[in-house]
C-alpha cells in the first residue's frame, strides 16, 4: 500500500506520538480490524487535519488520543505521558489539563448558559479566574452579549463558537476536534474554522482534527488519510502552518 | 469541603430541572409528612398523660379488689393512714338505672368517699363544683344517660332501693376510663349513696378500691414495696400512677405503632419514587455526564453533582413534608379527641419533626444512590456515538430491581425493629408488612409480565396503550404496588368493619339472645323465670360462675414473680370465672380425657379449655388447687376442651364437674331473646321493678358501641391509608411527567400517521384503566386474604365474599388513576407537540 513517509519535523518536539496502536473488536467468530497498528508522532502546535471516508478508523483514531476509548494494543504518549495506562479518573484528570474537546454535534450542556458552558472546565480545574476568563473567552469568540443565553436559544454557528470557547479555557495543549462544521452552514462553517486557526496561532495548540471538509484540510499544515483503518497518506501541505 | 465546581453545577442542575423533579420533592413530602406527624401526635399524647398522670390517677395510689377488702388489705391501708396517708374510698359496679317514666339503662355507677379526688378535678357541664351538687343522695351523670332515658337534671333516678336526685352533668372526671369504651353512662354517687342502693352485696360484681394520698413525711419509693410485698398474697393488688390509664396506654401505643408503620410505608413508596425519578433524570443526563467527563470530571465529581443535587431536592421535600406533617397531625388529633382522656396541645414535637426531616434525607440519599452509582460509569466516548438508547438488558434491570428491593428491605427492617417496644413484636410485623408488600410488588410483576405474555390485542388503540405499559422508564411496578396498597387498607377496614357489624347485627336476630342477664342472685332464678314468663320466654338456663384463683398447681404454690414469660404470668394471676355442668355445650368437644366423672380420681374434677392448656403446658392428671373467697379447692384436670369462643354461648376455660362448687358464693347469668323493642324495654322495667340488683345488656347498646368503635378506628386507618394512596398518585404523576418527551414523540408521530386528537385521548385513557384495574384488583385481592385471616382466626367470625365492595375497590382505583393520568398528559394532549419539543 502506498504510503507516504512522515513529514519531519525537526524543530519541533513532538507532543503526540502513537506507536504501534492498534483496535480490534471482536464480531462474531472474526476480529474485525478497525484501526491498523499505526505510529505516528505530531510536533507541537501543528494543524493535522484527518481525513477519510465513513468507517476509515478516523474516529476512532480521535478516540483513542482522547483516552475516550481504549487501545488494543501499542501506546499513546501526550505531553509527555503514557495515556494507554491510566485508569478512568486519571484519564478524566489528564484530559482536564491536557486536551480540548469541539464536537460536530457541540455537545453543550442544555441547562448551562453559554457562559456557564465556558465555565465548567475552569471550575473543574478550581481556577480563581474563572468568571473573568470565561467573559473574555466568549468576548474573543463574539459572544459577550449573549453570556446569559441557553444553548436552545442560540444558533448552531453560535453554540459552535461556545464550544470552541470551552475547549480552549484551560488553553490546553492539544484540541481534538470531530467535523467541527459537519452541522454548519458554508458561512458559519467558514468563521469557525478561522476561529480555531486564530486561536490555534495565539495560543500555540496542537490541533487534530477529523473533517470531511476540503476546506479545513486545505487550511490545515498536515492531512492524514486514512483507509480501512491504515494510513494511506500523510502529507505536509502548508509547513509553518497558517492560512 | 466540597469543591465550588460540584455545589456550582449542583445549584445550576437543580435551577433547570427543579420543573421535572418536584415529584421527587412530593413523593418525600408524603412520606415525611406521616412519619412526623405520627410521631409528634404520639410525643405529645405521651407529654399530655404524663402531666396529667396524677390528675388521671386521682391519687398516688389506689388499693384495689373485686371483694371486699379482708382484714389484712384493710390493716395495709390503716397503717399508711395512721403513718399520714390521706385515704378516701371508691366503689363501681354496673346497675340498671330507672328514670320515673319508666325508662331503664345499664350504667357505671360509681361511689365516691369524701375527699375523692386527691388530684384533678371532677368537671361538670354548668362549671360547679361538683362536691356542692354531690350529696348522698344526689347524682352526677353522663349526659348521654340524659338522653336515653329522657329526662333532665333536677329529675329523679332509681338506682337498686334507692333515689338520687340528678344535679348536674359530668363533663371529664379524673380517673375515668375512656367513655367510647364504656358500656354504660357513668353515674356518680357518694360512697354512701352507693351503698345505699343495696347493690353492694359480697357476691356482686363490685370494684372496691381505697385512693392513697401519700402523706409528706412518706416516699412512693419506700413505701410501694412495703404495700406490694404486704398485700403479695391478698386478692387486692396496689395500682400506682405508673399504671394510671394502663388500657389507654396500651391502646394508644398500639394505635401509634400500626399508624407509625403507614407513615412507614408511605416513606418507603416515596423512596420507590425516588429511585424512580432519579432513574429517569439520569437516564436524560447521559450525554452530560459524558461531556463532563470529557471536561475533565472524574466520576466522584460526577456523582456528587448529582448526589447533592438529589439531597437538596429530599431536603425541600422534606421540609414540605414536616410543614404538611403538622397539618395531618391536627387531623389526628381531631379525629382522637374521643378517645382521649387528655387534651392534646400543640403542633408538631421537636423529635417528630427530627425523625422526619432525618427520615426524608435518609430515604432520599437511600434510594437516590443506586441509580447514581450505575450512571456514575457513563462512559465519555458516548460523545461520539450518538447511538439510539437501548434499554438496559433484562439481567441488568433485574439486578437494579433486586438492589432497589434490598435496600427497601433492609430500610424498612431498621425502621421497624428500631421503633417497636419488643423484638418479637417487631418481627411479627415485618413479616406481615415485608409479606404483604412482597406480594403486591409480585403480583405487580406478574401482572404485567402476563399481559406482555399476551398475544398482542387487534385493537390499535389497546395495543398502543399497552405498550405504554412497558415503556422504558415505566413505573408500572411501583404504582401499582403503592396504590394496590391504598385499596389493601382502605378494603380492608371497611370488609373487617362490616362482618363485625354484621355479625353484631346479628344478635339481635331471631334465634340469637339479645338480651344478657348478669349478676342474678341465687334464689332469684324463679322470679326471672317468672317476668320472662309473662313475654313467653321459657326454658332460661342459669348458667352459674364462680370467681376463684389458682393458687397452686400440683401441690405447689404459684410463685408469680419467678415466671418470666409475661403471658404466662398473667394467665395464671387472673381472677377466672369458673362454672359446674355434667355436660358437654354444643360447639364444645373433648380433645384429651373425657368429660365424666371418673370414679377413680378422689376430690373436684374439672376440665379446662385447649387455650389455656396451651397457654401454660398443664393438662389431664395435673392437679389445679383455686382459690374461691379465701377456701382452697383442690381439682384434678380430667379432659381438656376445645371451645367455640364465637358462639354467643357463656363460655368457661375451667369447667367443674358437678359435685364440688354448688355451695360456693356464686351468681348466675342468663340470655334470652325477646323480638319486639317496646316488649324488650318493658321486660327489663319489670325486672329492675323486682329485681333491682340483676344487670341487662341489651344487644343494641353492644351493636352502638362496636359501631362507635369500629367507625372511630376506621375513620383514622383510612385517613392515614390516604397516605399511601397519595405516594401512589405522585410516582404515577412523576411517571407520567417524566416520560413525557417520549409520549410526545410518540404522539407527534401518531398525530403525523394521522391519529386524531381523541385517539391519543383515548389511548391515554385505556393505559391509566387498565393500570387502575392492575392496582385494583391487586389491592382487592390482597385485601380479601387479610380480611379473610382477621375475620376468620382473630376475630373468631365468618367472612363472606363482599363482591361489591371490591368492585368498588377497583373502580375507585381505576377512576383515580385515569383522572390523576389524564390530568397529568394534558399537555400531550393539548399543548402543540413542536413548540414542546422545542423547550426540551
Amino acid at each position: 500500500m502506498p504510503s507516504t513517509a512522515p513529514a519531519p519535523a525537526p524543530a519541533r518536539e513532538s507532543i503526540i506520538v502513537l506507536d504501534q496502536l492498534c483496535k480490534r473488536i471482536p464480531l462474531g467468530g472474526e476480529t474485525l480490524e478497525i484501526l491498523q497498528p499505526l505510529s505516528l508522532s505530531i510536533p507541537r502546535g501543528q494543524f493535522v487535519a484527518v481525513m477519510g471516508p465513513s468507517g476509515s478508523g478516523k474516529s476512532t483514531l480521535l478516540g483513542l488520543v482522547a483516552g475516550l476509548d481504549t487501545a488494543s494494543g501499542g501506546s499513546i504518549r501526550i505531553n509527555g505521558q503514557a495515556i494507554t495506562r491510566m485508569n478512568e479518573d486519571e484519564l478524566a484528570r489528564f484530559r482536564g489539563r491536557n486536551i480540548g474537546f469541539v464536537f460536530q454535534s457541540f455537545h453543550l450542556i442544555l441547562n448551562l448558559t453559554a457562559l456557564e458552558n465556558v465555565l465548567v472546565p475552569l471550575e473543574i480545574q478550581g481556577r480563581a479566574d474563572a468568571p473573568a476568563r470565561a467573559r473574555a473567552l466568549l468576548g474573543q469568540v463574539g459572544l459577550a452579549q449573549r453570556a446569559n443565553h441557553y444553548p436552545a436559544q442560540l444558533s448552531g454557528g453560535e453554540q459552535q463558537r461556545v464550544a470552541i470557547a470551552r475547549a480552549f479555557a484551560c488553553e490546553p495543549p492539544v484540541l481534538l476536534a470531530d467535523e467541527p462544521t459537519g452541522n454548519l452552514d458554508t458561512a458559519n462553517g467558514a468563521h469557525v474554522l478561522a476561529l480555531l486557526q486564530r486561536l490555534h496561532q495565539e495560543a500555540g495548540t496542537t490541533l487534530l482534527l477529523v473533517t470531511h471538509d476540503p476546506e479545513i484540510a486545505r487550511a490545515a499544515e498536515r492531512v492524514i488519510q486514512l483507509r480501512d483503518g491504515a494510513v494511506v497518506e500523510d502529507t505536509l501541505r502548508n509547513p509553518g502552518g497558517g492560512a | 469541603m466540597i469543591p465550588r465546581f460540584v455545589l456550582n453545577m449542583a445549584w445550576r442542575e437543580t435551577r433547570a430541572s427543579w420543573r421535572r423533579l418536584s415529584f421527587l420533592v412530593f413523593s418525600i413530602a408524603v412520606g415525611v409528612a406521616g412519619v412526623t406527624a405520627v410521631r409528634s401526635f404520639g410525643d405529645q399524647l405521651q407529654a399530655a398523660i404524663n402531666q396529667e398522670a396524677r390528675s388521671l390517677s386521682a391519687a398516688d395510689l389506689s388499693v384495689e379488689s373485686n371483694r371486699p377488702f379482708d382484714a389484712a388489705a384493710r390493716a395495709a391501708v390503716d397503717a399508711l393512714a395512721a403513718d399520714g396517708a390521706l385515704v378516701t374510698p371508691s366503689l363501681s359496679f354496673r346497675a340498671m338505672a330507672s328514670a320515673a317514666q319508666g325508662a331503664v339503662r345499664l350504667v357505671d355507677v360509681r361511689g365516691v368517699g369524701p375527699a375523692y379526688p386527691f388530684y384533678g378535678k371532677v368537671e361538670t357541664v354548668s362549671g360547679a363544683p361538683f362536691r356542692a351538687l354531690l350529696r348522698d343522695d344526689t347524682a352526677l351523670v353522663h349526659p348521654s344517660l340524659l338522653l336515653y332515658l329522657n329526662i333532665e337534671v333536677g329529675d329523679t333516678l332509681r338506682i337498686g332501693q334507692a333515689r338520687f336526685t340528678i344535679t348536674g352533668e359530668i363533663l371529664r372526671e379524673p380517673d375515668a376510663t375512656v367513655a367510647l369504651f364504656q358500656l354504660g353512662p357513668r353515674v356518680l354517687l357518694t360512697e354512701a349513696g352507693a351503698r345505699a342502693t343495696g347493690l353492694v352485696l359480697p357476691t356482686s360484681r363490685v370494684r372496691y378500691g381505697e385512693l392513697i394520698k401519700l402523706g409528706p413525711t412518706q416516699r412512693m419509693e419506700t413505701v410501694l414495696p412495703a404495700l406490694e410485698a404486704r398485700l403479695a398474697d391478698n386478692l387486692a393488688r396496689v395500682r400506682t400512677l405508673d399504671e394510671a390509664q394502663p388500657r389507654v396506654r396500651r391502646f394508644m401505643g398500639q394505635l401509634e405503632d400500626y399508624l407509625s408503620l403507614l407513615g412507614l410505608v408511605a416513606l418507603l413508596l416515596g423512596g420507590i419514587g425516588v429511585a424512580g425519578a432519579i432513574r429517569v433524570f439520569i437516564h436524560q443526563k447521559l450525554d452530560t455526564l459524558a461531556i463532563l467527563k470529557c471536561l475533565g470530571a472524574t466520576s466522584q465529581r460526577v456523582l456528587a453533582i448529582y448526589g447533592l443535587q438529589a439531597l437538596l431536592l429530599g431536603l425541600v421535600g422534606s421540609l414540605l413534608g414536616l410543614g404538611l406533617g403538622a397539618l395531618v397531625q391536627q387531623m389526628l388529633r381531631r379525629l382522637l379527641a374521643d378517645f382521649l382522656p387528655v387534651t392534646v396541645t400543640g403542633w408538631a414535637s421537636p423529635a417528630g419533626l427530627a425523625e422526619g426531616l432525618a427520615l426524608g434525607l435518609l430515604t432520599t440519599a437511600w434510594f437516590a444512590l443506586p441509580p447514581l452509582w450505575r450512571a456514575r460509569r457513563t462512559p465519555p466516548a458516548r460523545v461520539f456515538r450518538r447511538q439510539v438508547e437501548q434499554p438496559p438488558p433484562w439481567r441488568e434491570r433485574w439486578r437494579g430491581l433486586a438492589l432497589t428491593t434490598g435496600l427497601s428491605a433492609a430500610l424498612l427492617a431498621a425502621l421497624v425493629l428500631g421503633q417497636s417496644h419488643s423484638w418479637q413484636m417487631g418481627w411479627i410485623v415485618l413479616a406481615v408488612l415485608g409479606g404483604t408488600l412482597t406480594a403486591l410488588v409480585l403480583g405487580a410483576l406478574g401482572l404485567v409480565a402476563l399481559l406482555q405474555a399476551l398475544p398482542r390485542p387487534a385493537s390499535f388503540i389497546l395495543r398502543q396503550s399497552l405498550s405504554g405499559l412497558y415503556r422504558p422508564g415505566n413505573q408500572t411496578v411501583a404504582v401499582v404496588a403503592a396504590l394496590g396498597l391504598g385499596v389493601l387498607l382502605v378494603l380492608t377496614v371497611f370488609l373487617i368493619r362490616t362482618d363485625l357489624l354484621r355479625q353484631v347485627a346479628g344478635m339481635n336476630q331471631a334465634q340469637q339472645p339479645n338480651l344478657y342477664l348478669i349478676d342474678i342472685q341465687p334464689g332469684q332464678q324463679d322470679a326471672v323465670r317468672e317476668i320472662a314468663a309473662e313475654f313467653d320466654v321459657t326454658g332460661l338456663k342459669f348458667v352459674p360462675l364462680v370467681r376463684a384463683r389458682i393458687r397452686a398447681i400440683n401441690g405447689e404454690r404459684l410463685n408469680l414473680e419467678s415466671i418470666e414469660d409475661d403471658h404466662e404470668r398473667r394467665r395464671l394471676s387472673y381472677e377466672y370465672a369458673l362454672t359446674y355442668r355434667g355436660q358437654l355445650e354444643p360447639g364444645e368437644t373433648v380433645l384429651a380425657g373425657t368429660f365424666e366423672r371418673d370414679p377413680a380420681i378422689a376430690g373436684a374434677q374439672v376440665s379446662v379449655a385447649e387455650w389455656w392448656h396451651d397457654a401454660v403446658g398443664y393438662g389431664v392428671g395435673d392437679r389445679v388447687t383455686f382459690e374461691v373467697q379465701g377456701v382452697a379447692i383442690p381439682a384434678t384436670i380430667t379432659s381438656v376442651r376445645k371451645v367455640d369462643w364465637s358462639g354467643r354461648e357463656a363460655n368457661f376455660s375451667f369447667v367443674f364437674l358437678p359435685g364440688t362448687l354448688e355451695g360456693a358464693p356464686q351468681i348466675f347469668v342468663t340470655a334470652l331473646h325477646i323480638d319486639d323493642t317496646a316488649h324488650r324495654v318493658r321486660f327489663q322495667q319489670l325486672l329492675v321493678g323486682r329485681l333491682p340488683n340483676v344487670s341487662v345488656v341489651d344487644a343494641d347498646q353492644i351493636i352502638v358501641l362496636v359501631q362507635a368503635i369500629m367507625n372511630r378506628i376506621a375513620s383514622v386507618v383510612q385517613f392515614m391509608a390516604l397516605l399511601s394512596v397519595a405516594a401512589g398518585l405522585v410516582i404515577l404523576v412523576s411517571t407520567i411527567s417524566t416520560t413525557k418527551y417520549q409520549r410526545l414523540r410518540e404522539s407527534v408521530l401518531l398525530k403525523t400517521l394521522g391519529a386524531t386528537r381523541s385517539m391519543v385521548g383515548r389511548m391515554l385513557t385505556t393505559e391509566y384503566a387498565v393500570l387502575g384495574v392492575l392496582a385494583g384488583a391487586i389491592g382487592a385481592v390482597a385485601a380479601g386474604v387479610l380480611s379473610w385471616g382477621l375475620v376468620t382466626l382473630v376475630f373468631n367470625g365468618s367472612w363472606d365474599l363482599n363482591l361489591p365492595a371490591y368492585l368498588a375497590g377497583i373502580g375507585i382505583a381505576v377512576a383515580l388513576i385515569a383522572t390523576t393520568g389524564l390530568v397529568s398528559s394534558l399537555d400531550v394532549l393539548l399543548r402543540k407537540p413542536l413548540q414542546v419539543l422545542r423547550e426540551e
